[in-house]
């Protein structure tokens, strides 16, 4: 129990000091083992944990759906997935910032960059919401609160980390995220709505489009939604293995990026670059959060931890509650993918012999992180939004992120509630 | 420019184009590793033949996807950190940090190195081979171990130049 809190803290502590997570996780990790366990012990667990996630067929979806992630960026889509959802909402009162959250989800999902959506979007959705005069605090708002809705619809990295981790069926995960994902969409769309029910000027209608017009629209996005449902088609239906999923899906957006133009040997070889950085980051974490879970599962503290719960048998959910109030103050403070591989280790266990089942904690966990990213003091996308739009304040951002925050907070408790929202499709997921 | 910084530039030199050039084998074999896995769904589904180990091959190119590229974001520090004091910390300080955070790296690196070196040793010992393509395991490991040394190296290397003055947070 102590020497769990002692390596916390001291986990906790070396990070602020700005070491690398994935650097402090192995020193701490090691050390930790090497005092409960025995040093030699700890050093084997070293090696062979590294060996073993790299030479790893199944963690091969990671770099894969970066990769066609990082495609799909390349590709210029953005505008014309904006072009597509005005189309059909444009008219509406708000409509433009509900065409916004369409698109931004649609682009965050397959892209699977929430940060990388909201500087994209803003790009694209600013200018003709600025047209139209939206007011500042609706138009950003919607693009960083749209952004964050990637995370969570499938194909998302932080669900194939935390299958890893908790050794769940990736496939499962996938299919678990899709119905709260339509809902984080439909409750910023409500959330849109009330904001220009009580202030009708800070969203007005734009222009209707008929049918035609629509389809057109429609027409330059087929590409890439044909290859969303192909990938996601073939997970759900059990055809394809999600490695197999991810690297027909990277191909598919390589030849869509291809004829598309976008594809210049230098853009090429730039998507590869940015991909296998972005994977030996997210392995040297994971070797990390590998060792660090390690070290707590040699402690006693998952059984006292238990044990402290068990007090509690009879009002789980209190439980439920205590740890995502913990998610929200992290959030606060950490980035999303530390924050999933610094906490999961110590309270999956712990939601499991609660009788929880592992894939809805999934499911909750990443849309707590999704609401980590637009809460003051350090919501990235809003700061990645000031980064991009420098004539607009900070808390003008925050501000108009509020109502979103809040649909957010209506959806955590709707998925933590009914468990059939992320249960149901995986029970068909072979 | 003083003679510290002089010597941290000539380490550079070498390491940088070294640490690019392993990022672009890292590339190759994740464009491959593309190819391969959806020629092996064509086969398996189109032509009702996968192809041969392709299960094992991409098992085998992981490493060289994870390790290759490792020793490129160490240089250029894409690592995730928590960076939320740096609005707090002076510029001084912040050139002691950059050293200690490298150092400590560079510690878990090495640990890291030592341990992968040792399990490609004890491969090579015992000749464990793998189950389809019946290759011999060691070679990867030692892949890995070298690759892990160069991304200790570099974390090394910019413990350096933070210390000398050449390099400063937030400018490459």
């Amino acid at each position: 129990m102590t020497e769990a809190l002692i390596g916390l803290a001291a986990l906790l502590i070396l990070a602020f000091m700005r070491i690398p997570i994935a650097m402090v996780m192995i020193i701490v990790g090691f050390l930790g083992m090497a005092y409960v366990l025995n040093p030699i012990g700890a050093m084997y667990n070293v090696g062979q944990t590294a060996y073993d996630a790299a030479i790893n067929y199944e963690l091969s979806v990671v770099p894969l759906f970066v990769l066609m992630g990082n495609f799909v960026a390349r590709a210029r889509l953005a505008s014309e997935l904006y072009n597509a959802s005005n189309a059909f909402l444009g008219h509406r009162k708000g409509g433009l910032a509900m065409a916004t959250v369409v698109a931004c989800g649609g682009f965050s999902a397959i892209c699977g960059s929430s940060l990388a959506t909201a500087a994209t979007m803003s790009k694209v959705a600013m200018p003709s919401m600025r047209k139209y005069k939206y007011s500042d605090t609706l138009a950003t708002g919607s693009i960083a609160a749209g952004g964050t809705l990637g995370i969570l619809i499938p194909p998302s990295v932080l669900l194939v980390i935390y299958g890893i981790l908790t050794q769940q069926s990736i496939g499962k995960l996938f299919a678990a995220g899709l119905i709260p994902g339509i809902l984080g969409i439909l409750l910023y769309l409500a959330a849109v709505r009330y904001v220009t029910w009580r202030k009708p000027e800070a969203g007005p209608a734009g222009e209707r489009q008929d049918w035609s017009q629509r389809l057109y629209a429609l027409r330059s996005v087929w590409g890439v939604l044909l290859l969303f449902g192909l990938v996601m088609g073939g997970i759900y239906g059990g055809v394809f293995s999600p490695t197999e999923a991810a690297g027909i899906g990277a191909f598919g957006a390589f030849l869509f990026a291809l004829f598309r133009g976008a594809l210049s040997w230098q853009v090429l070889w730039e998507v590869l670059v940015e991909s296998v950085e972005t994977t030996a980051m997210l392995f040297t974490v994971l070797i990390g959060a590998l060792l660090f879970a390690n070290f707590i599962n040699y402690t006693d503290f998952p059984q006292a931890l238990l044990g402290f719960a068990q007090q509690f048998a009879d009002t789980p959910w209190l439980v439920i509650l205590a740890i995502l109030a913990i998610y929200v103050v992290l959030g606060c403070v950490f980035e999303s993918l530390s924050m999933i591989l610094l906490t999961v280790p110590i309270f999956f266990p712990l939601v499991r012999d609660l009788g929880y089942d592992p894939i809805w904690f999934g499911i909750v966990v990443v849309v707590v992180t999704e609401i980590s990213l637009i809460t003051p003091p350090v919501g990235l996308n809003v700061f990645v939004l000031r980064g991009v739009l420098p004539d607009v304040k900070t808390s003008t951002i925050f501000k108009g992120v509020t109502p979103f925050w809040c649909a957010d907070l209506v959806r955590l408790a709707l998925i933590v509630a009914i468990p059939a929202l992320s249960l149901w499709l995986p029970s068909f997921v072979v | 420019m003083d003679a510290a910084s002089q010597t941290a530039a000539v380490h550079i030199r070498g390491l940088t184009p070294a640490s690019k050039v392993l990022a672009g084998v890292a590339c190759i074999v994740l464009f491959a590793m593309m190819l391969l896995t959806f020629a092996d769904v064509l086969g398996r589904y189109v032509f009702l033949s996968p192809l041969p180990a392709a299960y094992e091959m991409i098992s085998l190119m992981m490493p060289g996807i994870i390790f290759c590229a490792l020793p490129l974001t160490m240089l250029r520090e894409t690592h995730v950190t928590v960076d939320l004091l740096d609005a707090f910390i002076p510029s001084g300080l912040a050139r002691v940090q950059g050293v200690v955070v490298n150092l400590v790296s560079a510690v878990a690196l090495a640990l890291v190195t030592w341990r992968l070196g040792v399990k490609a040793y004890e491969d090579r010992l015992y000749e464990t081979i793998t189950d389809e393509l019946l290759l011999q395991i060691w070679p990867f490991g030692a892949g890995m171990t070298v690759l892990c040394a160069v991304a200790t190296l570099a974390a090394l290397v910019n413990a350096w130049t933070y210390a000398s003055g050449a390099k400063i947070r937030g400018k490459s």
